[in-house]
């Protein structure tokens, strides 16, 4: 081990007793402490230093387990999403009748029908509603067409 | 580090609920809180079908019966949705709308209707209907 690199940790730690040193500077002290654990005469730092050591080594396991659950739950929750939406789109006929949940297919589409009978009627209406202008319609062109001769005899006198 | 897994789960998450939500027909539509709000409720007739693998469409109507609240909202939700529609078709009695077809703009290649009856003896009929057939409302229809 070289001794100016020796001296140069124990200056460190000197400014690590005194509270002057930086994060940088005591992460160093750490990494020096674990490259070297044979090293005699920091001891004290090593077991300081190594506390610290240890304490963000379980850290860093927690945040990887964390890691680990998250992923798993969130694949678990995706692919139960997706297995029940297929099988919901596989039988997804359903009503509810004053609240009470009805799953029988034929049952729903009986309802189904009864319900849009009550907008086709209404579709009839439109459609009545709208017959006297298509007559209405019929008739105006009837009545131009009389006059489709002047426009021709117009279009003459302008050449 | 702590944050960013976080979000890494939550974008998962919110990717599955994603995903889920967007199966659902009716979730951009105003109409849609009308089905929430009244469709399990007393007096009421709530039907989903989703026929689009054997009859190509996905049919949810609603019928109420003695609920003018129901009836208030949806004509409300289905004033915000005309904004989006293609083509609508209104029938009024005694300055009343009894009768709407909406005809909403295209989504994901889905055309998407919504239809309105209000009977004037307090029955409500509001229907939904998405295809990827713009002539299925016709077919439906003709059905009946």
């Amino acid at each position: 081990m070289k001794t100016h690199k020796i001296e140069h940790i124990k200056s460190l730690i000197n400014k690590y007793y005194a509270g002057l040193s930086s994060k940088n500077e005591e992460k160093h002290i750490a990494k020096f402490l674990i490259n070297n654990p044979d090293l005699k005469g920091f001891e004290a730092e090593r077991a300081i230093f190594g506390y610290f050591y240890q304490h963000k080594q379980k850290k860093t396991y927690f945040i990887n387990r964390y890691l680990k659950y998250s992923v798993a739950a969130s694949i678990a929750i995706i692919m139960t999403t997706t297995l029940i939406l297929k099988m919901s789109n596989q039988t997804r006929a359903y009503a509810w009748v004053n609240g009470k949940k009805i799953s029988d297919i034929e049952v729903v589409k009986a309802l189904a029908q009864e319900s849009l009978s009550n907008v086709s009627v209404n579709a009839d209406i439109i459609e009545n509603t709208l017959a006297p202008f298509k007559d209405n319609n019929h008739k105006i062109q009837e009545q131009l067409s009389v006059f489709s001769d002047v426009e021709l005899l117009t279009n003459d006198d302008e050449h | 580090m702590n944050i960013k897994i976080q979000i890494l789960t939550l974008l998962f998450i919110l990717t599955g609920l994603g995903f889920a939500y967007a199966q659902s027909g009716t979730e951009d539509l105003h109409t849609d809180k009308v089905f929430t709000a009244y469709g399990k409720a007393k007096g009421s007739i709530r039907v989903e079908l989703d026929l689009r693998d054997d009859e190509g469409y996905y049919y949810k109507s609603l019928v109420t019966e003695n609920n003018q609240k129901a009836i208030i909202l949806a004509k409300s939700c289905i004033e915000k949705d005309k904004k989006n529609a293609k083509r609508v078709k209104e029938v009024y009695s005694d300055g009343k709308p009894t009768t709407i077809y909406l005809s909403l703009n295209p989504k994901d290649g889905f055309y998407r209707f919504i239809l309105f009856n209000d009977n004037g003896r307090k029955k409500m009929t509001l229907v939904y209907i998405e295809s990827e057939n713009k002539d299925i409302l016709k077919i439906i229809l003709k059905k009946q």
